[in-house]
Parts: C-alpha cells; structure tokens; sequence
C-alpha cells in the first residue's frame, strides 16, 4: 500500500443559515494515496466539488480536519495556505482559464515565476511540460489558436509544471469529446504514476471509470462506495496519449 | 529570456480595450498642459515689460496692481531714487492707451510704451538688438510686434497716425504681443511728438526704472526707497515680485486661472475615471483565470500588482501620447505667434499628475478582483 498524501478527518460544510441550512458535506473521512487516479463521481449536488475543494485548501471546513503532507492544513494562515498551494498544489478546472493574452508557454511559465522559479530555468521547464502532454511545438500558440482539447492539456503543463505532490482536477474532461476526454484523463494518470502524485479527479463522466485507480462515490454529502479499480489496459491508455 | 508580464502582454494583445483608458489620460494630461501652457504664456506677456527690461527695482503709481493698469506719476518721484547710493540709473517709462489709424483710416487701440531708447536704456534691454533701439531714436519711427502686422495691414516704412500725429513703423519685434491691444514701441523723441496735444501735459511718465550697482539686493534697495518722501507716495517693487504680482493678477481677476483649473479637473475627473472603469471590466474579463492563479497560490497582492502595473503603462502610454500632441500644438502655437510656455515644473508636474491619476484608477478598480475566488471555478 503506497503512502498517503491527503487524510480527511470528519469533515463536514454547510451552506446557508437557520431553516435554509443545506449540509452538502456530513463528516466524511478519507484517505488519498501517492501515485494514485482518484475519480470522486456522484451526481449534481451530491458535494463533490465542496469535497475537493476542502482537501485542496481553497475552502475552510466547518468542522474536521485535513492533513495533507503532513501539515493540518486548516489550522495554517491564509498566507501560509496560498504558500502551501504555490509549493504543493496544481490545479485543472472545467474552463481552461488561460490567458488569453499569453502564449501557451507564457501560461505555463507565468504562475512558476510566483514561486522560486525564475527566468532561463522556468522557461525550459515548462516547455519540458509542454513536451509531456504533445503540445512542443504548439507552445507558442495563444489559447485562441488552440483546440479545447489542447487548451486543456495547457492547464495540465500549468498544473505539472512546478512537480507538485498534489493534483486536483475538477470536472476537467466535461468540456471535452469523449477522445480528447480520454487523452486527458490518461495524461493525469500517468503523471500519478510517473512522478507518485496524488490525483484527485472530480467528475460525473462515467467513460472516465475505466482510466482510474480507485473510485469514490459520493451521495448526498457521504462517501457511498470506495473501491479500488482493476487495471487492464496500461499499455493502451499509453498509445492514446499521443493519439 | 526577460519574465513573462502579463500587464504588458495584455496591453498589447487587447490594445483595443485599453486604447479608451489610454485616450482619456492623454486628453486629460492634454488639458493640463496645454491650458496652463496658453496660460502662462498670457500671463508671461503681461509681464513681459518687467521681465525682458533690464530694471533691478520698480516704481509707480501708488497701489498698482499689475504692470498694465500703471497710471501717471509726477516727473519728481525718482528725487528720493536718484539719491540713493545703490542705483546706478533711473529711467522714465510711459505706458498708456493711445489712438492708431491705419492706412486705411479704421481705428484700432493701441498700448503705447514710450521708452529711453538709448543704447544702456533699461526698458526692454533683452529684447532690442542696439538696431532697433537706434532706430527708435529718430522722430515718428515705431516698433510694433510681429504677430500684430496683419491686424493693423502693417509693413515697414509704412505711415500711421498715432492720436493724431504722423508716425511710420520702422520694424518689428517679437514677444511684446499685448493681451488687448496693440503694443507699440517708441523713443522718447516720438512720444513727446505723439502726447504734446494731450491736456495733461504731466501724465507723460508711469514707471521709473532703476537699476541698481553690482551685488545689490534689489528687495532692500525698494524698501529703504519705500521709507522716504517720494517712495511714500509710490509703491516700489522689487523687478521679480511686480512680474509675479502682475500674473497673479491676471491669474486670479481675469478667470482664466479659474477656468483652466476647472476645466483640467474635470479633465482629470474623466480620465481617471475612464481608466478605473476600463481597468474593472479588464478585472472582470479575465475573473476566472485570476481564480485559477489564486488556486495555484499567486497572492492576492501579486494580482493587484498586476493591475496597478497595468495602470502604470496607461499612465505611460497616455503620457507618451501626451508629450506628442503637446509638442505639436506648442509648435503650432510658435507658427500662430500664440505665446505658450513649457517650462520645466509644468512638464514635470504633469507627468507626476498623469501617473498619479492612472495609479489611483488602478487601485480603485482592484475591487472586482476580490470576487476571484478560486472556488467559484468549481462546478
């Protein structure tokens, strides 16, 4: 059993005040391994979001903890957890969220030169990271000039490129075909089991079941089923990748 | 490889957005510089007598408030002057309105300045090359200002009449152009020519000029002068102050000092406001890529010192835009003969004004960016 990078304990959110109080998250308790795809699936409003968005430090529990590398990450200050993101964190969303102003590669290298990364250095690891999801030679295209496919895989190299721990992807193939849905999930995994990442992928895409490692489901603010996934096909899902 | 900027990248890939922020920074440091420029200019030939004359002390009529408005002193004023053992040189000068008749018979009112003309006269001593000054030395010749020929159908050696009296222009000089009328310059053998019909034969002086010994301090000399008998009845200014004291007053009773203030205010108040606006709806555009920064752990502060770097440029840009069109209406004020002064506080003043003002945008449209939050990007 490989180590465990993100422990949730008891963690519970409610939404809204007196009568209207909705509870999206009943003390859930978890644990998210190392070099792991994790699919968190449920249905709309089952809080799958609001899940990921606690463990990510982007929003603060009403109650629980959450301890991610070792760190209790809420009882930190919000400077400290903007840090812990810079250092530990990436990010894919549903919206790609380039700039449109910036060439791909100026995407990736933008947010690396808020961390120790600077100059000659940040510009070559990024391209390295745009090399890893096969858009090398489209690094000089803004988003305009870029499929949705590949707008996506940009906002991966964002997300890989400071090589951090941890990887939260939030619906990140639902703006997508199913194909280029694929290549995204495969790339996501096999950064999991390349560089042992924690991949956290939330998602109501039931084609993307067979790419993960494990599976969460979520009902009404509780895990309902978490179970480990049998993979088949690795070397298939590693020829898709530059399909 | 310099660092990825996103203000200037933004700047230049959506010009178009910010092309309106910029515009209105311009025409606001526009207002600025070219009113208070006219200004100055309109100002600097009220005082133009003081300041191009080589006079260290002044006098004249008791309580005259600008240089213009002098009215006639008794011949004896400069007794007490005379006497004093740091002026080295006193001189008359006449100021006053007089009737010019052009060749074509239409009368036009002119602002007669009857100077001692002789080659160490003080009156007008930077502007008159010694030509010119021996040129006023013969009866009937007048100097008038180049940017008055046309108005008066003017060209050298031509016949005029002056109150009556035959004269002819015999050249032209610049920098005297009046806010009214017409100035002309003469000797005093002209003068006594053109007043002697005048029935107040005493009313042919308006200012003594003094100028003083070496290394004399020009504000102690008027104020020993202000404490005798003929300085009593006279007000006595040092040349610099009654140069000041004469644009104040237009400054402030004329109302173009006001109206120029005003109007750049309002000017300032557009621009700034433009600018934030523009900058708000840029914030607002790219709301959910500053979200996904905040997700991956840019700080809030590194965000607005994207916004205020990009206000800076504006700023910049709106100033290089300004300095252009500046410089071309300044160059086409010099062929109109529309006297307009750049000195160096304006030009600095108003660089620090346009950044201020495009900074101060920046910061009051950080306020949307604190909607950036990274968990509305979450479905």
């Amino acid at each position: 059993m490989s180590e465990v990078l993100v422990r949730c304990e008891a963690i519970a959110k409610s939404f809204g005040q007196g009568a209207l109080t909705q509870r999206v998250i009943r003390e859930a308790t978890l644990a998210l391994n190392a070099g792991e795809l994790t699919l968190m699936m449920g249905p709309s409003g089952s809080g799958k979001s609001t899940f990921l968005a606690m463990l990510a430090g982007l929003m603060r529990p009403d109650q629980g903890r959450v301890e991610a590398l070792g760190q209790d990450l809420w009882q930190l200050d919000d400077a400290a957890i903007d840090r812990f993101r810079l250092q530990h964190c990436g990010f894919v969303f549903q919206g790609f969220n380039l700039f449109a102003a910036l060439t791909a590669l100026e995407n990736v290298v933008f947010p690396l030169q808020y961390g120790s990364l600077l100059g000659d250095e940040a510009r070559r690891r990024a391209h390295a990271a745009l090399e890893e999801v096969g858009l090398g030679e489209r690094a000089h295209l803004r988003p305009v000039e870029l499929s949705g496919g590949e707008k996506q895989r940009v906002a991966i190299a964002r997300a890989l490129v400071k090589q951090p721990e941890l990887i939260f992807a939030d619906e990140p193939t639902s703006a997508l075909d199913s194909h280029n849905g694929s290549v995204v999930v495969d790339l996501l995994h096999r950064i999991a089991r390349e560089r042992g990442a924690m991949v956290l992928v939330v998602t109501h895409d039931p084609r993307l079941h067979q790419r993960a490692d494990r599976l969460i489901e979520l009902e009404d603010g509780q895990i309902k089923r978490d179970e480990r996934i049998a993979q088949t096909e690795p070397a298939l899902a590693g020829e898709q990748e530059h399909a | 490889m310099g660092k990825v900027s996103l203000a200037r990248a933004s700047l230049r890939y959506e010009w178009r957005r910010y092309l309106a922020a910029i515009l209105a920074v311009t025409f606001a440091g526009l207002l600025i510089v070219v009113q208070v420029a006219l200004l100055l200019g309109l100002l600097g030939s009220v005082s133009a007598v003081i300041d191009e004359s080589g006079a260290q002390v002044w006098i004249g009529y008791r309580g005259t408030q600008s240089v213009d408005l002098g009215r006639g002193i008794a011949v004896s004023a400069d007794l007490d002057a005379r006497l004093h053992p740091a002026v080295r040189r006193v001189e008359g000068l006449y100021q006053g309105y007089g009737d010019w008749r052009r060749d074509d018979g239409v009368a036009v009112t002119a602002v007669i300045n009857g100077i001692d003309a002789r080659p160490d006269g003080l009156a007008y001593a930077h502007l008159l090359a010694p030509a010119q000054r021996a040129l006023l030395e013969e009866p009937g010749a007048v100097l008038i200002d180049e940017a008055d020929r046309d108005k008066l159908n003017a060209y050298i050696g031509a016949p005029v009449e002056i109150n009556g009296k035959r004269a002819r222009i015999a050249g032209f000089v610049h920098g005297v152009r009046a806010v009214g009328g017409v100035t002309v310059l003469m000797g005093q053998p002209t003068l006594r020519y053109v007043l002697q019909d005048l029935p107040d034969r005493n009313q042919d002086l308006t200012y003594l000029l003094l100028a003083l010994a070496p290394g004399s301090d020009a504000a102690q000399v008027a104020a020993q002068l202000t404490r005798t008998d003929s300085g009593r009845r006279h007000s006595l200014w040092p040349a610099d102050e009654f140069s000041l004291q004469s644009q104040l007053y237009w400054l402030f009773e004329s109302g173009a000092g006001i109206g120029a203030g005003v109007a750049s205010l309002l000017g300032l108040i557009v621009g700034a406001v433009i600018t934030s606006q523009t900058l708000a709806s840029a914030i607002l555009a790219s709301l959910k890529e500053f979200a996904a920064m905040r997700a991956l752990g840019v700080s809030r502060q590194a965000l607005r010192n994207i916004v205020l770097e990009q206000a800076f440029w504006i700023g910049a840009c709106g100033l290089l835009l300004t300095a252009l069109l500046s410089s071309g209406i300044g160059l086409l004020a010099d062929w109109a003969q529309v006297p307009m002064l750049f000195p160096p506080w304006l030009l600095l003043g108003s660089t620090a004004i346009i950044l201020a003002i495009a900074l101060l945008s920046g910061l009051y449209a950080l306020r949307p960016l604190y909607q950036a939050d990274p968990a509305t990007l979450l479905r």
